[in-house]
């Protein structure tokens, strides 16, 4: 028997507007008094009526670009009824017939994700569950959602965190959201089946499940793989396979790391869409939509190729550099002031990546790009291409200049940390460390590679300060 | 869209979509829904094929607001119509099972 | 003075004006009037004559509505005032903010005597499936004032206030103005904002005024007409303004089409609209008789089938959480419009129904314009019949439709139009005149319905309580 899954998922990313979707109330509702950011229109009270954000059509549009989406010209709002407490008007508006983008991709290590649609809607009020009641605060109520809903095209859970990676990384990139699963400003819904093909060669697929509030990357992770695994069983057990009614919507349970059904029969969910009849279509003409595409920056996978392009970095430091906009930026902003010099920019790349960006993540700090300074970065790179410092020191100073307003030549001269060449000076320290390793000279005499010691120590005695190829010449001559 | 089409089941379902509880004394509903799916028959006469719906009909189009923040209601008048209230929020009948 | 509440609007202001009498005497005397005959009419769910003689004393005359008297249909929100919609579920509802027609008419000084039935939610032509009971007929109280402005429409015709508002979606300002004897004049869709006033159908709701005369109707237009920052449908124009007056309608064509007297037309409607033609006749009007109109029983079933629908998503908001009651107050006729609605939309019949339905919108759009092709403006009766008993409606679940039927075709289109008096049947019930022109054109319809008045005297004529 051989099982593949398939995943899908819909992923509500909640917009950073400053104002909600149809009124003007502050879009702001995390860690807010409750009900406090309400007015006529996100409460649902009668005789209100919805104006769309224009902002948030826009950055729909230029997220859908993002993903590679076509933008529909013409497009209009719909209503999706339901009812829930948390509903304020008893539907959604939403765009189900023409959303603002459609057919877009993701790409997952040569793996194409395609993307059915990114389309604008509201996000509903939050339900507090108490003993004996639920309570309900309107703050979220009407705030701008994107919903992105990938085909079933994702094969893993592994595959799912990478995409949810990329569309995180992307949605930063372009700032129109944080993005921020733990504080629900992006939401997903994986949707899982698998793909049965038993050893007589019969192919069957397991009926679809839902899951609903996933509230952590490990989490969508561990429903899914939860899910494969259920499903599997499931069907070896009922031999039940899907039909176009037995779609389930199932819970996940974090504490006890599994899914619960919450509804069944999906496919008899009847939202009764129509038009939304207070708001008038929205159309955009191919001259706004490549205005909204000129606003667009220089996204992940353009910023990797060009480094790895133009200036021979490996893929590696490449997308380490292009992990957040703002690294990436910073980076920039240096490769400007060094001009197209190739072998200083692999350098800098280098003392980036190894250097500071390692020290920013061990100190958990997000880069500044006031505290980098380019000029100083170039000197540092100048100083290690003429051996004056060692790598390990130009690292140091790396970071030293990033923290402090110290000069890097300066503070290496007044730290003795200027690389010594002469040959006076290195002997006196070479004569120190053969006085010192009985052992180590031995071994050497037998071994010439463990000459690699000797220096070290050298390194070591001269406080980082030898330059290690002179080093190593001398202590040859001498042990000869 | 003839009278038979509207069984028990879809009556109930329809009552249940529209969240109305429809009492056994006003089932008399189901045959007036009948009648007026009926009375719209008359729609079938006119051919539409290429026909686009209308949903507006002053030809407004793109109305947009700029993002710009606006007085809220206070607390105080956003509540105070509501029957219940705790704590600033908005009560109800518990929306969860709670054993999951 | 007495009898201050029968001026009309103009009367009023002059009165005002030259200090014959003073705000508070002519609120008083609305007040009055309704303490004497509202327990015969019930046009009012509502009075505030503590509010209102409140503000008549401090009423700065100088605005264009100072100290003037007003009813409102009560599915304006009125902030901090009970709104009920003449609905239970509402029953003990203080609107948290005003409609923005409220606010135009407030800022005109405009002072709200009290808030007017109808039929509950707006759904209906006869204002007898209110919750709160039904209004009756100032004309004769056996027979019913139409809907769904009902009690805005009796509030004028007994002089109950000197002006009031209501709202139309398919006849609730014509017919009821119609019925009742006075003038009731439905703006394009757009004119005047809908944000505030409970929604029933959106894409046709079209709030407007109900008065005594052409005038009086027109000036309270001008007041509550304007784009609307909070109305996205409202049409992107300065508030309306009336033309100047037409000495006479030479060059004018007037269309009269012929399937606009359907079979049950009473034979008094008919007659009193064909004096009516004759009438413009003379003044100088073209009538051609347009025989190739769209048979109105297809409005009836767009009507239906879009209001039910709309009605079903609109009304979801009320789930008596954060105001209002619980569904469970819902009356009979929203339930049955509601269930409708749900059924037209449900998946498996949204094509056949609620699609098909906005096609043949279409359609009755394209026939308007390609008859305004042939002539300037539409006339014709606003209801088959004068107003009908009480009861009338009792087991009709398409009452409503067949009532409107006249005037459900141009709402559809999103036309404006005017109702005014143009006769009386054997019994002395009024009949009305309706003036159709295309979108943006209530100049028109306000020069030719001024002209008829000035050259009739039907408006003058006072139901005897």
């Amino acid at each position: 028997m051989k099982t593949t899954p398939i995943i899908g998922l819909e992923v509500h990313v909640e917009l950073k507007t400053k104002s909600k979707m149809f009124c003007g109330c502050s879009a702001d509702h995390f860690h807010v008094e409750a009900n406090t950011h309400t007015c006529p229109v996100c409460l649902g009270l009668p005789g209100a009526l919805p104006i769309p954000n224009k902002t948030a059509c826009e950055w729909c549009i230029k997220l859908g670009l993002a993903l590679g989406c076509s933008v529909n010209q013409e497009s209009f709002f719909e209503r999706k009824n339901y009812f829930y407490p948390d509903l304020a008007k008893g539907y959604q508006i939403t765009q189900l017939q023409k959303p603002f983008s459609i057919n877009g991709k993701i790409d997952i290590d040569g793996h194409e994700i395609r993307i059915n649609r990114a389309h604008m809607e509201e996000d509903t009020g939050k339900s507090v569950h108490i003993e004996g009641s639920t309570l309900l605060d309107f703050n979220r109520s009407g705030v701008p959602l994107v919903e992105i809903v990938s085909e079933p095209d994702l094969i893993s859970a592994e595959e799912a965190k990478k995409y949810l990676n990329k569309l995180q990384q992307i949605i930063r990139y372009i700032g129109v959201s944080d993005a921020d699963i733990e504080k629900g400003s992006m939401r997903c819904e994986p949707t899982v089946n698998v793909k049965i093909e038993t050893d007589s060669g019969e192919v069957v697929y397991t009926p679809l499940a839902e899951i609903k509030n996933v509230a952590s990357l490990t989490g969508v992770m561990n429903a899914i793989n939860y899910e494969i695994k259920r499903q599997i069983d499931a069907y070896q057990s009922d031999g039940i396979a899907k039909d176009s009614t037995n779609k389930t919507t199932r819970g996940w349970d974090a504490d006890k790391n599994q899914t619960f059904l919450q509804r069944e029969k999906e496919g008899s969910a009847d939202y009764r869409y129509f038009p939304e009849p207070d708001i008038p279509p929205i159309s955009f003409t191919k001259e706004q939509i490549e205005a909204i595409r000129a606003t667009l920056p220089e996204l992940p996978e353009q910023k990797i190729n060009r480094y790895m392009e133009n200036y021979g970095l490996s893929g590696y430091d490449s997308s380490l550099i292009a992990e957040d906009i703002n690294t990436a930026e910073v980076f920039d902003y240096g490769i400007k002031v060094f001009g197209d010099n190739k072998q200083n920019i692999k350098k800098l790349a280098n003392l980036y990546v190894n250097g500071l960006k390692e020290h920013l993540n061990k100190e958990g700090k997000e880069i500044e790009k006031e505290k980098f300074k380019p000029d100083q970065a170039l000197k540092i790179v100048t100083m290690l291409s003429n051996n004056v410092v060692s790598s390990s020191v130009a690292k140091t100073l790396f970071v030293v200049v990033y923290e402090t307003d110290e000069d890097a030549e300066k503070y290496a001269k007044d730290n003795n940390l200027i690389q010594v060449s002469d040959t006076g000076a290195l002997e006196t320290f070479a004569k120190e460390v053969i006085e010192a390793n009985p052992k180590a000279v031995e071994d050497y005499r037998k071994n010439p590679l463990a000459i690699g010691f000797l220096v070290g120590q050298l390194m070591k005695v001269s406080k980082g300060s030898a330059n290690p190829q002179t080093g190593k010449e001398i202590l040859e001559k001498l042990l000869a | 869209m003839s009278n038979s089409q509207i069984t028990d089941a879809v009556f109930q379902h329809t009552a249940k979509l529209s969240r109305l509880e429809i009492k056994p004394e006003e089932t008399y509903i189901k045959d007036q829904l009948a009648q007026a799916a009926e009375y719209v028959e008359v729609l079938k006469e006119l051919n539409t094929d290429n026909v686009p719906p209308t949903f507006q009909v002053n030809n407004k189009s793109n109305v947009l607001r700029d993002d710009v923040v606006t007085d809220s209601l206070s607390q105080e008048l956003a509540l105070s119509q509501a029957e219940n209230t705790n704590n600033g929020y908005f009560k109800t009948a518990p929306t969860i099972n709670k054993n999951k | 003075m007495t009898d201050l509440n029968k001026l009309t609007l103009s009367e009023a202001k002059e009165g005002l004006k030259s200090k014959k009498f003073t705000a508070l005497e002519l609120t008083q005397s609305c007040l009055d009037r309704i303490k004497l005959v509202d327990n015969k009419l019930n046009s009012f769910v509502t009075v505030t004559s503590e509010d209102a003689l409140k503000q008549a004393q401090t009423a700065d005359i100088t605005l264009p509505l100072g100290g003037i008297p007003i009813s409102v249909k009560d599915n304006y929100l009125t902030a901090g005032l009970r709104t009920t919609a003449s609905s239970k579920v509402l029953d003990e509802y203080k609107a948290h903010y005003d409609a923005t027609a409220i606010t135009k008419l407030k800022n005109a000084g405009a002072i709200i005597i009290g808030k007017t039935n109808l039929d509950a939610w707006a759904h209906g032509s006869s204002t007898e499936t209110s919750d709160y009971g039904p209004t009756l007929n100032p004309w004769n109280t056996e027979h019913l004032p139409g809907g769904s402005s009902g009690g805005s429409a009796a509030s004028v015709a007994a002089d109950e206030t000197i002006i009031s508002i209501g709202s139309e979606t398919a006849g609730s300002i014509r017919q009821p103005a119609s019925w009742c004897g006075v003038v009731g004049f439905k703006p394009t869709y757009g004119r005047v904002s809908r944000f505030g006033v409970i929604a029933m159908k959106s894409s046709t709701d079209s709030p407007g005024p109900i008065c005594k005369t052409v005038d009086d109707a027109a000036s309270l237009l001008e007041i509550m007409s304007g784009s609307d920052v909070h109305d996205a449908t409202s049409i992107d124009e300065a508030p309306w303004v009336r033309p100047g007056l037409r000495k006479n309608l030479n060059g004018l064509k007037i269309g009269l089409p012929t399937c606009y007297f359907p079979k049950e037309t009473q034979s008094e409607v008919k007659e009193a609209v064909l004096s009516a033609v004759e009438t413009l006749k003379k003044l100088g009007a073209e009538v051609i008789e347009l025989t190739d109109v769209l048979d109105p029983k297809y409005s009836i079933a767009v009507y239906t089938i879009l209001q039910r629908s709309e009605v079903s998503s609109n009304l979801a908001r009320f789930d008596g959480i954060r105001y209002g009651h619980d569904r469970s107050f819902f009356g009979q006729e929203a339930k049955r419009r509601i269930m409708l609605g749900t059924y037209s939309l449900s998946a498996g019949y949204y094509d056949a129904f609620y699609l098909k339905a906005q096609k043949v919108r279409t359609l009755i759009c394209r026939d308007f314009d390609n008859q305004f092709k042939k002539v300037d403006a539409i006339i014709g009766p606003v209801s088959p019949t004068t107003a009908l008993k009480r009861g009338a409606t009792e087991g009709q679940s398409m009452f409503g439709e067949i009532q409107d039927m006249l005037v459900e075709p141009s709402s559809i289109a999103g036309l404006p139009g005017i109702s005014i008096p143009c006769g009386f049947d054997k019994i002395g019930l009024p009949i009305g005149l309706q003036i159709i022109t295309p979108q943006r054109r209530e100049d028109l319809v306000y020069q030719i319905a001024k002209l008829f008045e000035d050259n009739t005297d039907f408006h003058l004529q006072r139901p005897k309580l």
